[in-house]
């Protein structure tokens, strides 16, 4: 092994310790660095591999399509050298985070999602996994259109080496179906997770999370207050997952466990802050906003939260009143629901946000032990 | 009369020997479970039953060699035969949780059916202690067929399990390979297992339990224990620590490996159930910390999962992990109150287990941060002795960020800790909280260069031709000039990024190989707000000799080529990635170079 190789491999291993995290991703990009300063073309795309998955836990899109887009042209460079099937599986990743930046245009997205197909295609790989990377990105773009095309396609295509494995295509499947407005089909493709049948930790924390508001919408919030339970401690850790988390503190709002929701809401908005994930900032945002409307509704217990110092809301000493903080969150919401929509070319975000006070229909008191 | 088994047995044996089994020698570890909670139930019938077990190898010339395995335990009737030996996954030691006898090993029932992997027949001889009914024979086959007779002869109670060799088991039924066996997963029983072959013959688990033992001393104690660990993996380990835990009913030895230990090696442990070997690589028994031990223990009350590799993670075990933790814990404790030179040592190779714990326990930080060495722009120096010498922990966040600064910072007499490595930034941002007197201070490659000495108005204004040409010249790199005092002065510039500046330096790495398509959204993300000042920062040194003549120096091109080359050189030392154009001005540079150098030799 090579000086500058033994020094990679202690960053990657000083990294491996790490929990998923900004600290752990700057290990693996000062180790990506010493290869490339030594130009060890070999290493330096392995170590990229690793960055790719880092950045994926951590939440670090834009780091993880810098280091793609590097890897990729090494192997149209040298595809002896570099063949294009070792990035293949982490080229989904990468377009699939794709419509998390705004500024990335439509046109580019599905630039991006032609140039997966056709790789895939060159590769001799079954079209499955791009078709259900495209119907994500449909739904996360709020097109329904193109969700139920891309859907019927990836039904019909087959299963080979490059598709995804059963918990990734099932968990994918609740949020298609929720966005599509389909809560018991939607409760079918969770049941496995939930009855662990199928596991994955990582989709178990996701269904744990999307389940909570069809369960209390079918009256069986005691249920869900269990999953509730089992879930955040699956999510609650890793700011990837501030969607979800937004979930449960959404749950607990209408389940009438204010001092938990509250708790929650305070430790994870200066994550929802920090994130360079605008994306998963709009969905916390949106998901958490029913948490101020009970507590408006309430007009007990606490009437100010605490704000992390990047809110422009903390001035001084005094904490923020609940309304100043409804109509601030509310506002930054709309901003960003208002980027997206743009790029979207529809109104999908603007119309979930002003769908967010009819929630409150579904408000069923249930104590967190039941 | 021919009974058939109720499911198909060749197909579980395979499965056995495939997936729940590590290899065919576990046989020997099964009949011995059998032949313990035998006598574990005898037991409570007559609580002064002593009990042992004996295993005879028989090896007549020309024929397979056979195995007599035998106990004197409670044995079994006919009725029990039936039930227990015939239906896989019924056992006699299964019942409900909560009427289990918890002195049993074996749960599966599936125990005895290990023994085709390595014979073809099982045979079984039993007479039960607890009835007056005859003695049985229970004859076994692979395809699974077996026969049940009484026998009419006086035997007393207990089993008999005779296998013949198949013929690729051989090796199973020598009397050093047994014998080894047989101290490998019996060692601790607490019933002699005698071993014997011919004349030879051996009680295998004589020495007992060697943390179990009594020790004149505690000197004793470890020199025993660190033997027993030396016969045990082949290793001369550090030292030995006892461990015991209520939960689980645990006691054992921790030994502490003599070399580094990777953070995520996989960790395994020796692990006994009820002193009978469970498995080589336990993983889940000691906190996640103790990456640094080695442990050998046995639990009397855990519960094993299916493939008895290791233990189910339940409170349970959560209990035990506490309670092991506190163990070692207890251990370091010591050790820096009263045997500081052997933590010195224990430090040298293990700090970064106990950072790891000091990062979950704060008492356990106020007792070791002082003694956890930390990388600093003056070489390692520990927490403590940094500490004693400043008053403000000065750090950089990142290996990137310290590297930009550490010549400078050490030239400057400022002592900075590099906080980029596992666990140090967090160990550093607790300080304040443990040490009311102490600051901590965040230091980037950009906040050092404000730091440093201004120009005088005059010396601006001569050095403006240099600032004027670098600023141009450096441009296209997003790179901005400053011209500053600071030491070394043999340093003639300085190169710093921030975070998002090394982003965007990644950005445009990959942005000048890529394809139109994907330099196209590169350049979607490079607009992004934060980005635009995203700028690195090349700061000259005013002090060093080569730019002071750079600033008197006329000739633009020249000093366009000479800032050039020093942006180059400072990314160089700052070990920065070159991108292509950099490259490109590297060669365009040593090029220029040699032709001026070739240019002022006289062609004599």
């Amino acid at each position: 092994v090579t000086d500058h190789g033994e020094q990679v491999g202690r960053l990657l291993a000083e990294a491996d310790g790490l929990p998923d995290g900004p600290a752990k991703v700057a290990l693996v990009e000062e180790a990506a660095a010493l290869a490339d300063s030594h130009q060890d073309v070999e290493l330096a795309f392995e170590v990229r591999k690793v960055l790719l998955g880092v950045c994926l836990s951590a939440d670090q899109s834009e780091l993880m399509l810098v280091a793609f887009t590097w890897c990729l042209a090494q192997c149209d460079r040298d595809p002896q050298r570099f063949p294009i099937t070792r990035i293949l599986w982490e080229f989904r990743w990468v377009v699939s985070s794709l419509c998390t930046f705004p500024e990335v245009s439509r046109e580019k997205i599905g630039e991006m999602l032609g140039e997966m197909g056709r790789r895939y295609v060159q590769a001799g790989a079954s079209p499955r996994s791009f078709l259900l990377m495209w119907r994500k990105m449909a739904v996360d773009m709020g097109d329904a259109k193109l969700a139920a095309d891309t859907d019927l396609a990836f039904r019909h295509a087959p299963v080979d080496w490059l598709t995804d494995g059963l918990p990734t295509e099932l968990g994918f499947e609740i949020t298609f179906r929720l966005f599509r407005n389909e809560p018991v089909k939607a409760l079918k493709a969770a049941t496995p997770f939930l009855s662990r049948q199928v596991r994955s930790e990582h989709f178990e924390g996701q269904a744990c999370a999307e389940v909570l508001l069809p369960m209390l919408k079918q009256g069986r919030a005691a249920e869900a207050m269990a999953y509730h339970r089992r879930g955040y401690k699956l999510r609650g850790k890793n700011i990837r997952h501030l969607d979800s988390v937004a979930m449960h503190i959404r749950f607990l709002a209408l389940t009438d466990n204010l001092g938990r929701a509250v708790r929650l809401f305070e430790k994870h908005l200066p994550d929802a802050l920090r994130t360079s994930n605008s994306f998963n900032r709009m969905r916390f945002l949106l998901d958490a906003l029913p948490l101020l409307d009970r507590l408006g509704k309430a007009g007990e217990g606490r009437t100010r939260l605490r704000v992390p110092p990047e809110c422009p809301l903390q001035t001084g000493d005094e904490l923020p009143t609940v309304p100043v903080i409804r109509r601030w969150m509310t506002e930054t919401a709309a901003d960003l629901a208002a980027s997206f929509d743009s790029r979207n070319g529809n109104d999908h975000y603007t119309r979930r946000l002003s769908a967010v006070p009819r929630v409150q229909r579904y408000f069923t008191p249930c104590p967190l032990t039941g | 009369v021919g009974h058939k088994f109720q499911i198909h047995l060749r197909g579980i044996i395979d499965l056995l020997s495939k997936h729940l089994y590590s290899g065919p020698e576990v046989f020997v570890r099964e009949l011995l479970q059998n032949g313990v909670d035998a006598i574990r139930a005898r037991q409570r019938l007559d609580p002064d039953f002593a009990g042992s077990l004996n295993l005879e190898l028989h090896t007549p010339k020309g024929k397979p060699a056979t195995l007599v395995a035998t106990d004197d335990g409670i044995g079994l009737t006919e009725d029990e035969v039936h039930k227990f030996l015939a239906t896989i996954g019924e056992s006699s030691k299964r019942m409900a949780e909560g009427d289990r006898p918890t002195d049993f090993i074996g749960q599966f029932g599936v125990g005895i059916l290990s023994c085709f992997l390595v014979s073809d027949e099982i045979v079984v001889i039993s007479k039960s202690a607890a009835s007056d009914s005859p003695p049985v024979e229970w004859r076994a086959k692979p395809d699974g067929t077996y026969e049940v007779r009484t026998l009419s002869q006086e035997l007393s109670p207990g089993t008999q399990v005779i296998l013949t060799a198949r013929e690729d088991a051989e090796e199973f039924f020598s009397f050093d390979r047994l014998s080894e066996l047989v101290k490998h997963y019996g060692g601790m029983l607490p019933y002699p297992i005698r071993v014997t072959s011919g004349r030879r013959t051996e009680v295998a688990n004589e020495r007992g339990v060697p943390w179990r033992q009594e020790f004149a001393s505690e000197k004793e104690r470890t020199r025993t224990l660190l033997q027993f660990g030396r016969e045990a993996f082949g290793t001369d380990f550090l030292d030995a620590i006892p461990l015991r835990a209520k939960a689980g009913d645990i006691d054992g030895v921790a030994f502490i490996l003599p070399h580094e230990a990777n953070l995520t090696a996989r960790r395994a442990h020796r692990v006994y159930l009820k002193n009978m070997l469970l498995s080589e690589s336990a993983d889940n028994l000691l906190p996640d910390w103790a990456f640094f031990v080695k442990a050998v223990v046995n639990a009397n009350d855990l519960r094993p999962t299916a493939s008895r590799e290791t233990f189910y993670d339940d409170d349970r075990l959560t209990a035990a992990r506490e309670a092991l933790g506190a163990c070692l814990r207890g251990y370091l404790v010591n050790l820096a109150e009263k045997r500081p030179e052997r933590l010195e040592k224990f430090i040298d190779l293990h700090h970064r287990a106990l950072k790891a714990l000091a990062t979950e326990d704060d008492e356990f930080y106020r007792l070791f941060i002082d003694y956890l060495p930390f990388e600093t722009t003056h070489g390692r120096m520990t927490f403590g002795e940094y500490r004693q010498e400043h008053g403000t922990l000065l750090f950089a966040p990142t290996v990137d960020q310290f590297r930009q600064i550490a010549r400078v910072a050490s030239a400057q007499g400022r002592c900075v800790i590099n906080a980029g490595y596992a666990y140090d930034h967090e160990l550093l941002a607790k300080a304040p909280d443990v040490f009311d007197d102490l600051g901590v201070e965040e230091l980037e490659a950009s906040e050092i260069v404000q730091s440093f000495d201004d120009l005088s108005l005059e010396e601006q204004e001569e050095a403006h031709l240099l600032m004027g040409v670098a600023e141009a010249a450096l441009k296209p790199f997003r790179c901005e000039p400053e011209l500053k005092k600071f030491k070394p002065k043999e340093l003639p510039a300085l190169f710093s990024t921030s975070k998002d500046g090394r982003f965007f330096r990644s950005l445009e790495q990959s942005k000048e190989i890529a394809d139109p398509l994907w330099g196209g959204v590169l350049d979607q993300l490079g607009k992004r707000e934060r980005r635009q000042t995203a700028h690195s920062q090349l700061c000259f040194n005013f002090d060093s000799p080569l730019v002071r003549r750079l600033v008197g120096l006329k000739n633009k091109g020249l000093l366009r080529r000479s800032v050039e080359m020093l942006y180059v050189q400072a990314l160089l030392l700052g070990h920065q990635p070159l991108n292509a154009k950099e490259m490109a001005l590297l060669n365009e540079g040593l090029i220029a170079l040699i032709e001026f150098g070739v240019g002022t030799e006289d062609p004599a």
